[in-house]
C-alpha cells in the first residue's frame, strides 16, 4: 500500500483526494476573504502578475486547473476574447460551484467542469495554455499530474503553476511563526475551521521548492523552466514550455 | 572612492541569486519576443556560455526552448563551459560609463567560436520593447509618452558623460 503526505501526516495515497476535498469544502464559501485575509491582499497582486506572464492573445485556447474560485479564469477569458476559450476546472464540486457563480455575475459563461488533474478529459496538444493556481501541491501524483497537463498543450505551449514556496532565508523565522500560530486562528475566526488552514501552512512546508519543482517539471514534458519568485519566495511562479 | 566601494561590496548569497534570477527571467523575457533570436539559441541547445565579471560567475545553458537557464553544477564539480565570456572592465562606474556612451564594454571570448558568433548576432539584433511591454500594464499612450521621456533624460546623460571624458 503506497502512502503520501497529508499536511505533515502520511497517508494512504487513496485517502488523500478525500481529505483534501474535505478541507475546500469546508472552507469554499469563506475562501476568497481568507485568501485576502492571509496574504493581507497581496494574492490578487500574484494572480495579476501571472495574469501578465501569460500575456495571452485574442482567440487562444487556455485551460484552468484547479480554478476553485475563478479568479484567473476570469481575467484570461478578458485576454483572449469572443473567439478564444477558457475552460474553468476543478476536482472540487463546492469550490468550482461558487466560480461559476461568481464568473456568471460578472456576464461570462465558461465552459465549467469537475475534473481530476491526474487524468484530464481533453485531446492531446489542445491549449495554448495552461494555469494551476494553488493547486498542484493538493494533487497527490504531481508527476502523473504535470504529464497530462504537458500532454493536452500544442508544442511550445506554456504551462503557468503559481505555487507556496520556499520563502528567502531572512525571512523564515518569522514566516514560520505566522503560518502556524496566526494562521490556524485567522482561520478558526473567519471561516471556522482550524484545522484546514492548519493544513495549508503544512502542505506548503512539504511541497516541493523552486529548485525541486523545476526538476520534476523538466522530467515530465517541459524542456524550459522559468522560475519566477514573488514576495521573496513565499510564492513561485513557475513557467514551462512544453519541447 | 565609489569605485572602491562598489568592488569591495560582497551582497549576501540569496540576494545574489535572486537577483541573477530575475536578470536571466528579463534576457528570457526579451528572447521570447523574437522569434527569429528563439530559433538560433535553440539550434544551441545544450550548449553553455559562462559570463564571468569580478567575482560573479553566471553559467548559462541553451534549452529546446531557444531560452536560457541557469546550470545548477553539482556540489564539489566544476563547470567546464562550452564558451566562457569574461567582461575586462572590474570598475562598475566606468562600465556604466560606457553603457551610457553607448558602447560595448571589452570582453574577452574564450571557447567555441561559432556559439559566440551566434551570441554576438543576439546583442547587436535582439531590443527589449519596453514600450510594448509597459503598454500591457499601463495602455499604449501613457506608455509611449513614459519611454519617450525616458529617451530623452539617457540622451542628456549620454551627453553629459561625452562631455565630462572629453
Amino acid at each position: 500500500m503506497s502512502t503520501t503526505h497529508f499536511g505533515f501526516q502520511s497517508v494512504d495515497e487513496t485517502e488523500k483526494a478525500s481529505r483534501v476535498r474535505g478541507v475546500f469544502d469546508s472552507v469554499a464559501t469563506k475562501y476568497d476573504v481568507m485568501n485576502d485575509l492571509m496574504s493581507m491582499g497581496l494574492h490578487r497582486a500574484w494572480k495579476a502578475y501571472t495574469v501578465m506572464v501569460a500575456n495571452l492573445k485574442p482567440g487562444q485556447q487556455v485551460l484552468d486547473i484547479a480554478g476553485g474560485t475563478g479568479d484567473l479564469a476570469m481575467a484570461f477569458a478578458k485576454k483572449v476574447g469572443a473567439t478564444g476559450r477558457v475552460v474553468h476546472t476543478d476536482i472540487n464540486e463546492a469550490m468550482l460551484r461558487v466560480g461559476r457563480e461568481r464568473l456568471i455575475n460578472h456576464g461570462l459563461a465558461l465552459p465549467t467542469l469537475v475534473c481530476d488533474a491526474e487524468k484530464l478529459p481533453f485531446p492531446d496538444a489542445h491549449f495554448d495554455l495552461v494555469s494551476v493556481a494553488f493547486g498542484l501541491r493538493n494533487m497527490t501524483h504531481k508527476d502523473a499530474a504535470l504529464r497530462e497537463m504537458a500532454r493536452v498543450l500544442k508544442p511550445r505551449g506554456r504551462l503557468l503553476v503559481l505555487e507556496f514556496s520556499k520563502v528567502a532565508e531572512p525571512l523564515r523565522k518569522p514566516y514560520d511563526w505566522y503560518s502556524f500560530k496566526i494562521l490556524p486562528k485567522l482561520g478558526q475566526l473567519v471561516a471556522g475551521d482550524a484545522d484546514s488552514y492548519r493544513y495549508l501552512a503544512e502542505s506548503i512546508r512539504m511541497h516541493p521548492d523552486q529548485k525541486e519543482l523545476k526538476a520534476l517539471m523538466k522530467a515530465n514534458g517541459f524542456g524550459h523552466v522559468d522560475v519566477h519568485n514573488l514576495s521573496a519566495g513565499v510564492v513561485a511562479l513557475h513557467v514551462g514550455v512544453k519541447c | 572612492m565609489l569605485n572602491t566601494f562598489l568592488k569591495s561590496f560582497q551582497p549576501p548569497a540569496w540576494l545574489l541569486a535572486e537577483a541573477q534570477q530575475k536578470a536571466l527571467l528579463l534576457v528570457n523575457h526579451v528572447l521570447m519576443q523574437e522569434p527569429e533570436a528563439m530559433a538560433r539559441v535553440a539550434r544551441h541547445q545544450g550548449r553553455s556560455v559562462q559570463v564571468v565579471w569580478r567575482q560573479f560567475t553566471v553559467p548559462l545553458m541553451a534549452t529546446p526552448a531557444g531560452l536560457f537557464e541557469w546550470i545548477e553544477a553539482p556540489t564539489g564539480l566544476s563547470l567546464t563551459p562550452d564558451l566562457t565570456l569574461t567582461v575586462v572592465e572590474e570598475a562598475p562606474l566606468n562600465l556604466l560609463q560606457t553603457a551610457l556612451a553607448g558602447e560595448k564594454p571589452q570582453v574577452r571570448i574564450e571557447g567555441d567560436i561559432q556559439w559566440a558568433a551566434e551570441l554576438n548576432w543576439l546583442v547587436d539584433h535582439v531590443r527589449w520593447d519596453l514600450e510594448e511591454d509597459l503598454s500591457r500594464l499601463i495602455g499604449d499612450a501613457p506608455a509611449h509618452t513614459l519611454v519617450s521621456g525616458a529617451k530623452q533624460l539617457a540622451d542628456a546623460l549620454k551627453a553629459f558623460v561625452a562631455r565630462r571624458t572629453a
